[in-house]
């Protein structure tokens, strides 16, 4: 996973996603923590890998789960929990669905910091989330999924999500 | 859907989730505290919950941290705190009481049957009572050897009994359970047939609300002296905790006779009579006592009631031989009420039956039939009875209380009467649609009951009391009028006047007996409530 080292004039968060899988790295699992697992390290992060993480973090959450901000989420994983997700077409409409409501939350947030006086950098807005392809094991789904900025920085990474498909 | 818990304000969190961002922002401005982005959750949506918190339990304090507070926030006054406040008046939120009673058990056989302590007997309701200690029933007078020794007696149908005494497993008046109840034991003794309440359950009180306590409390922030209506009051609450009301009568008062001993009988003060009610209504109380056949042709017996016997009884309900299993009475003939003021320690003055009556003082001589024990005997046998009396408790705890050197007002001569009791009973018709289900008239009685006993000093009962407390128990049914009300007023003189009322029962004065609207309570139990039901037919739709 390659992070940038250049934090100057940037805000930064905190990197809770360790062993992010680009598309021909091979598989591995992202964990999630605050310190990488082998280093020991804790890590902040900008940029087009914040913004990969940010969307991953809202789009991996189900609606409704978190108790401060219940419109916070998607229905992603709620649909693939339920078991109504069975074909390609059923995948391509929920990712769709999912990957609309978490980009018009995420704007949102950069229209409320742009208001504020804040500059956000465009590559950490969102421009499109496309889904690649995905594989679905007995125990769980691999999304192959390309981010892509409005500054044109594309990223591709792979989520395994660990979930009883039904 | 996660939600927050119901005391954690949002608008709190929101603030301070708010507060926590700006102060973030300003230390660390390269920090992105976005929505949804780690740091802000980790600083922002958790760090603000235990604010949230912490504004939580500040409420409740500033909820229960004064009189007024709690007064004005009764249903979420936090009791420990509550507590911590009334405390500096002497007082603390009740706990509640557990009833105690005698448990009569009834046996096949004679032998020797162990009860260990803490055995449950319970009653077909599921209330639970637990015996005091480990009791021992044995068949020979002999072999009683220990309090918790009974001697098995022989009953007069070829069964076997003795008594336990027992407390309830919770507080609350519901385990005040009348004499009668049939109780059901954990574990069984081989030779067991019954058990049952062999008098009244009392004591019993239900733990005490914040609401209860903040009426209570304006008795602790009197003087403690037998100075005031209110001190005394305080002083009887103290003493009695169950007390339930108080009338007091000092010079003054129509109805105070003691204090008349001169030639112009105008009062001269000094004297209190202090009518109490300690319970709900009163309690049956059976105790052992020897009678003497005084006829023999006749079958004539008499029994003593002395002072401590049953202080201040009513009436005596029933007489029957010991072991007996019959129900009812041998007739009572006679029933002479006495006063007995020996003894040492401070004593009131008490001229005569009318002032005296229903105080601890009182004594009674009552003669009743009981031909066939006479049989084959001669006058001055004796022979043991079971006398059920009805009674209020606690008037010799409270007598004496007030007798006391250093609580009793040096000017003061204190009396302390069962309030002159007005037994009730009550018929009335619900009449309800056709096809409607039948009011649950059991509860119906108990909440009569319960609305007639707390009706207090005022002398008077209204048919539209006993309707209200009807209301709750009514859908596609009423209540057809008239109420038919029947009053058994017991005088202290003894004569008994009877109210038959179907508008409202109003007691009459009769100064020379000291009944008057503040010395009379009414009494009413709930098997003296008759409910019948009727249906209109469909045509009445």
């Amino acid at each position: 996973m390659a992070t940038t080292t250049n934090y100057s004039g940037r805000r930064v968060d905190l990197l809770v996603f360790h062993d992010w899988v680009s598309e021909g790295e091979g598989q591995a699992s992202i964990y999630a923590g605050i310190a990488d697992r082998v280093t020991g390290r804790g890590a902040v992060v900008t940029g087009i890998m914040k913004l990969a993480q940010l969307f991953t973090i809202r789009f991996l959450t189900e609606k409704g789960s978190s108790y401060y901000n219940p419109e916070y989420g998607t229905e992603f994983l709620t649909d693939l929990r339920s078991g109504i997700i069975r074909g390609d077409s059923a995948m391509q409409s929920a990712f769709s669905a999912a990957v609309a409501d978490a980009k018009m939350q995420m704007l949102a947030e950069v229209d409320k910091r742009e208001e504020a006086g804040e500059t956000v950098p465009d590559d950490e807005k969102l421009r499109s989330v496309t889904l690649r392809d995905y594989i679905l094991t007995e125990d769980g789904l691999d999304l192959s999924v390309e981010i892509l900025s409005e500054a044109g920085v594309r990223r591709t990474v792979v989520l395994p999500i660990s979930v009883a498909i039904r | 859907m996660t939600k927050l818990p119901d005391y954690i304000n949002a608008d709190v969190m929101e603030q301070a989730a708010a507060i926590l961002k700006q102060v973030v922002a300003e230390a660390y401005p390269n920090l992105d505290l976005q929505d949804g982005g780690v740091l802000a959750t980790l600083f922002t949506g958790l760090g603000s919950l235990p604010y949230a918190y912490m504004n939580y339990l500040l409420d409740i304090f500033q909820k229960s941290s004064s009189l007024y507070a709690v007064a004005n926030n009764m249903d979420t006054a936090n009791p420990l705190i509550v507590n911590n406040i009334v405390s500096n008046y002497g007082a603390e939120l009740g706990a509640g009481e557990n009833s105690r009673g005698t448990i009569t058990l009834v046996l096949s056989t004679n032998d020797i049957t162990s009860i260990s302590e803490n055995t449950v007997f319970a009653t077909t309701d599921g209330l639970e009572f637990k015996a005091s200690a480990s009791f021992t029933g044995v068949p020979l007078a002999s072999q009683v050897t220990t309090a918790n020794h009974r001697l098995i007696s022989q009953r007069s149908d070829g069964s076997y009994s003795f008594n336990i005494t027992a407390v309830a497993t919770k507080v609350g008046t519901e385990y005040n359970i009348p004499k009668d109840s049939e109780l059901i034991p954990a574990s069984v003794p081989s030779n067991f047939i019954r058990a049952y309440a062999e008098s009244d359950f009392s004591g019993g009180i239900n733990a005490e609300t914040v609401s209860e306590l903040l009426r209570r409390i304006q008795y602790n922030l009197t003087s403690m002296t037998m100075s005031s209506r209110i001190a005394i009051a305080a002083l009887f609450k103290i003493a009695v905790p169950q007390l339930v009301d108080i009338s007091i009568i000092g010079m003054g008062d129509r109805e105070m006779l003691r204090d008349r001993y001169n030639i112009e009988q105008f009062g001269t003060g000094g004297k209190v009579d202090i009518y109490v009610q300690t319970a709900e209504k009163p309690v049956q109380l059976t105790i052992v006592k020897e009678a003497t056949l005084v006829d023999a042709a006749s079958g004539i017996w008499q029994i003593s009631m002395g002072k401590d016997d049953a202080p201040g009884f009513y009436a005596v309900l029933s007489i029957l031989p010991v072991g007996s299993t019959a129900s009812g009475s041998k007739t009572i003939i006679s029933d002479v009420r006495g006063l007995d003021l020996t003894g040492t320690g401070f004593r009131p003055s008490v001229n005569n039956i009318q002032e005296g009556a229903y105080s601890r003082f009182q004594t009674a001589v009552i003669r009743f039939y009981d031909t066939e024990m006479a049989a084959g005997l001669v006058v001055g046998d004796t022979r043991e009875y079971n006398v059920t009396v009805y009674m209020q408790e606690h008037l010799d705890t409270l007598q004496d209380f007030i007798a006391n050197y250093y609580v009793r007002n040096p000017n003061g001569d204190y009396l302390v009467r069962a309030a002159i009791p007005c037994f009730v009973s009550v018929n009335l018709n619900i009449r309800k649609t056709s096809g409607a289900s039948n009011p649950n008239t059991a509860a119906m009685a108990a909440a009569i009951a319960k609305t007639v006993n707390s009706t207090g000093f005022g002398g008077k009962l209204s048919s539209s009391e006993i309707i209200k407390a009807c209301s709750p128990y009514l859908t596609d049914a009423v209540v057809e009028m008239p109420v038919e009300m029947l009053g058994q007023l017991h005088k202290p003189d003894g004569t008994i006047v009877v109210y038959r009322r179907t508008n409202e029962i109003e007691i009459d004065e009769d100064l020379s007996n000291c009944t008057t609207g503040r010395t009379v309570l009414f009494f009413l139990d709930p098997a003296d409530v008759s409910i019948s039901v009727t249906e209109l037919s469909e045509v009445h739709l």
